[in-house]
């Protein structure tokens, strides 16, 4: 193991301590028991998805399903207000014999054009919900601290703790196998 | 631990057969042309129910999946249905015959006859008795061979454990998935959709699998929650809920989406010949109609779609009960329509004979679940299962 940037102890600090793991199992392991020593973690940054790591880190469930039902509701309204106005108030046209002056009773052919504009909606709502909440916009600076986590090592962030907490931190981080320990 | 079919269920599963037979002889007593179609239309929902015990445990096997191992004595012991229902179904086509198809009337493919129908008589090279008949054979002893052939081999798997059994249940699965992508559309072609002779829909055979895939599910649902709360199936959680769960949403989705492709397609072109089968259920069936497909599609969408709800048993087993009386509904309706038409009416004969097949399917699945140890041994996938988290 590794210790690099080893400081002299100080008293309080602000100090960013970055562990790096090669092994998601060693990651997992680490983050249950800083967080049953109640040390808090500012992130985990990973290649790829570790299964029950949110799990772990304890992060709440993610609302962007009811952000998605509200824009699928949105875009059925839209849809079916500019179909109502096209087809049935502004210009309403004969096609097949259909009645042509009630919208529920034209309501079959409109039924794929509502699913659609929902599902459009839908789509393209979340992505860009993601996109805001996450930050991921474009001449947005990455907020990766090690680019070693985009190929083959999870890193676990920690920050602001006081004495007490980092000596416990270390003694965790340490015992779990990290690859490689970076204080700053 | 084997389930205990204990006596008491034993005698609810005699007391709906009784029903059942009672039903039956009240409604030959009477009026006996009500009587074929709800047969057909009961047996038709059970025997669905259970074919979608065999599509379950072969999409396991094929997609070498591990989530439904630990429950899968449950789809198995649905499948079994497939042994007796089959063989009802082919009773009931043989004496049912032309009660139920008009198509099989005296003299209608004849043009001498008075009773002659030129349309149906076009159809003759695929719609005459005895073709109609051996297909209904060999769907039913295929489905009956792959019925047996997977609980046997499975049953054979948890006793000697390695992988040969379970390859062979692979090869099985593979062979039933090809004959069944064809005998479903098929046979809901030759049992169901030649009641309206007339009329035909080419994607009738998916809708139907559809409609038995999502009923299959209901009744996998409520079987689990029943014997978790019996004390059996004890690694069954949340998450395998879950799983059974999304089955029933999606699929209820796919079965709306092909009833309304049918009937949109139908309305839009509003060509005489197709219409008349929407005319007859919508004029003389309406809220009964209307009210089966809002509840197929509207119950799951909207009670299954937030993932709390599905991991719940209370309301995934709510949902599952509205879901299976929306499908048998719709089963009735797709017989009736073409069978007795606008003389129909809900009464004792028709909850009776549905009470009855309810109780021979609740015998025979009790009865396989007692026959075998409800804890899986020496599946390959157990592991996975037992650990499956979402």
């Amino acid at each position: 193991m590794l210790v690099r940037n080893q400081q002299k102890t100080t008293k309080k600090m602000s100090k960013v301590i970055h562990a790096l793991y090669d092994d998601d199992v060693k990651l997992l392991d680490c983050v249950k028991e800083l967080r049953s020593n109640e040390i808090h973690i500012k992130d985990v940054y990973s290649p790829y998805p570790v299964h029950g790591l949110d799990v772990a880190m304890g992060i709440p469930r993610t609302r962007l399903a009811i952000c998605a039902f509200i824009y699928a509701m949105t875009g059925l309204a839209a849809a079916a207000t500019m179909m109502w106005y096209m087809m049935i108030v502004d210009w309403p046209m004969n096609i097949g014999g259909k009645p042509s002056f009630s919208f529920i009773q034209n309501l079959p052919a409109f039924i794929p054009i509502l699913f659609e504009a929902s599902v459009f909606c839908a789509a393209h709502g979340i992505v860009l919900t993601f996109f805001l909440r996450s930050w991921i916009l474009p001449g947005v600076s990455n907020k990766n601290p090690d680019p070693r986590t985009t190929d083959d090592l999870h890193l676990v962030e920690l920050v602001d703790l006081d004495d007490n907490e980092l000596s416990e931190a270390m003694k965790i981080l340490k015992k779990s196998g990290a690859k490689e320990i970076n204080e700053k | 631990m084997n389930y205990d079919f204990t006596n008491r269920a034993k005698m609810i599963t005699y007391v709906l057969m009784g029903i059942g037979l009672i039903a039956m002889i009240t409604g030959f007593v009477g009026d006996s042309h009500r009587v074929w179609p709800n047969l057909l239309a009961s047996n038709f929902f059970f025997l669905g129910i259970g074919l979608f015990g065999l599509i379950f445990l072969s999409k396991q096997y094929l997609t070498q999946a591990g989530y439904g191992v630990i429950y899968k004595r449950v789809p198995e012991a649905i499948s079994q249905y497939v042994l007796v229902g089959g063989p009802i179904m082919l009773l009931i086509l043989l004496a049912g015959n032309h009660h139920i198809y008009h198509w099989m009337a005296e003299g209608i493919m004849d043009p001498q006859s008075e009773h002659f129908d030129p349309i149906l008589a076009a159809k003759e090279v695929y719609l005459n008795q005895p073709f109609f008949y051996i297909r209904a054979f060999i769907y039913v002893g295929g489905w009956m061979w792959a019925a047996y052939a997977l609980r046997k081999l499975s049953l054979q798997q948890d006793l000697n454990g390695g992988i040969i059994f379970h390859n062979k249940s692979i090869t099985v699965a593979a062979a039933f998935v090809v004959f069944f992508a064809v005998t479903v559309s098929t046979s809901s072609w030759d049992w169901i959709m030649s009641i309206d002779a007339h009329w035909f829909s080419t994607l009738f055979g998916w809708y139907n699998l559809a409609g038995l895939w999502v009923s299959g599910a209901a009744v996998t649902v409520l079987l689990v929650v029943y014997l978790k709360s019996q004390g059996y199936l004890k690694d069954v959680n949340e998450n395998h809920l879950g799983d059974l769960g999304k089955w029933m949403f999606a699929i209820s989705l796919i079965w709306a989406y092909l009833w309304f492709s049918q009937f949109m397609l139908i309305w839009y072109a509003n060509i005489p010949e197709e219409v008349t089968y929407f005319q007859m259920r919508i004029e003389h069936y309406r809220y009964l109609y209307f009210g089966m497909v809002i509840v197929n599609f509207c119950a799951p969408f909207f009670f299954l779609a937030s993932r709390d709800a599905k991991r719940n048993p209370m309301f995934i087993v709510a949902v599952a009960v509205l879901i299976l009386l929306g499908h048998f509904t719709d089963a009735f309706i797709m017989v009736m329509g073409g069978t007795v038409g606008t003389h129909w009416s809900i009464g004792f004969v028709e909850i009776g004979t549905f009470l009855g097949f309810l109780g021979i399917f609740l015998f025979v699945v009790q009865r396989s679940l007692a026959k075998a140890s409800l804890n899986i041994e020496n599946h390959p996938f157990l592991e996975e299962s037992i650990h499956l988290h979402h």
